[in-house]
């Protein structure tokens, strides 16, 4: 079962259709570049694979690291920016993951998949930054990168009961995404980030496992955490919309 | 939802609001359906139900009712999914590129002295 959602994204987002499969590549589902394609090809040519392009980057080709950043700019950029809350912070996080790319290139096992892989990288350098600027007596966010109490030992929420809550004009209206974004900001960075690689980037949770280094169990309370955590905040987000 | 229920949390909320940090003491949890709803939706297969649940496929009834309840929390991840994103600077790539380059070749330049044979130096 999936969500259709128009914000649900996968990799290459710009050029792919809406992808079934979160963990493939564009390649391993047989899309096409055609931007990379001969001009007197009668027929598209597959575009290489993600591992493809860093086996080729390790032979010195240059233009296949451009390859793979520019493939994965859209949708890297935007778990960035949702998950660390500002444009530049995202672009130098974005930027640094790329370094990292080109730094661990040979020790990366082609057999494995490259996209779980640059995501495990960006959520480090993420997490990382997040940490160094809390450290910052000015910068509120000690207290959403703070993992305690995860799974939550309080009240029960009834996703179907409280879905009376939700708005009544269509979502995109750019109050609605303003309340949105404003509701998951304010969630603690461990639960923000499992939801963003989870719903918007379609990651099976075995990935998020592998790309969070943590167990499935805790992906799945974390991610039972973030839901719960949405509901209630938007709930009173919309009550304080209301009375104002 | 209740509105003593919602009330109680803006409370808690806005108590910790007036703190200099943004901790918002809520530890709420989905109850059971929905976990596996949130499953099915998310990962594609429902967690297992507790001991003593109805598994969903040997009661319509029971099946149903799980299938009201996968839709509800859709419309909750509908709304998640209205946060928006927005694109990367045009010159994003680019800018990255030349960070490479400037690693590359401070790798290189590195590299060279120790590459370098002491009749080379010499």
């Amino acid at each position: 079962m999936n969500v259709s959602s128009t914000n649900r994204e996968t990799s290459n987002p710009g050029t792919q259709p809406k992808q079934l499969d979160p963990d493939a590549s564009p390649r391993a589902r047989g899309s096409y570049t055609a931007s990379m394609n001969p001009p007197d090809h009668a027929t598209p040519r597959l575009s290489p694979t993600d591992e493809e392009l860093v086996e080729q980057y390790r032979t010195g080709r240059r233009e296949a690291f451009a390859t793979l950043v520019e493939r994965y700019q859209r949708e890297l950029y935007h778990f960035l920016v949702r998950f660390v809350g500002n444009r530049a912070s995202a672009e130098d996080v974005f930027q640094e993951a790329f370094l990292q790319i080109h730094q661990s290139a040979d020790l990366f096992d082609t057999q494995r998949r490259f996209r779980p892989w640059l995501f495990t990288i960006a959520a480090n350098k993420a997490r990382d930054m997040m940490r160094s600027q809390a450290r910052r007596p000015t910068n509120p966010l000690q207290a959403s990168i703070d993992g305690s109490n995860e799974e939550g030992s309080g009240q029960f929420i009834d996703l179907m009961e409280a879905a009376t809550a939700m708005p009544d004009q269509p979502m995109e209206t750019q109050e609605v995404q303003q309340m949105v974004q404003k509701t998951i900001t304010g969630m603690p960075a461990h639960l923000r980030e499992i939801l963003m690689l989870s719903y918007f980037h379609q990651f099976p949770y075995k990935a998020i496992a592998d790309i969070l280094g943590i167990p499935l169990g805790t992906v799945k309370s974390r991610l039972h955490a973030a839901v719960a955590q949405f509901a209630e905040r938007w709930q009173v987000a919309n009550h304080r919309h209301s009375l104002s | 939802m209740s509105r003593s229920y919602t009330q109680q949390n803006e409370s808690s909320e806005a108590s910790a609001d007036s703190g200099s940090q943004t901790r918002i003491p809520m530890a709420t949890r989905l109850i059971e359906p929905d976990r596996r709803a949130v499953d099915c939706i998310l990962d594609g297969q429902p967690s297992a139900p507790d001991a003593g649940d109805s598994l969903p496929c040997f009661d319509a009834s029971a099946q149903l009712r799980f299938q009201q309840r996968v839709a509800a929390v859709q419309r909750w991840f509908a709304l998640v999914g209205a946060m928006p994103a927005e694109d990367p600077s045009p010159d994003l790539m680019l800018r990255t590129m030349n960070r490479l380059d400037q690693v590359r070749a401070a790798q290189v330049a590195s590299a060279a002295p120790e590459n370098a044979s002491p009749s080379a130096s010499l």
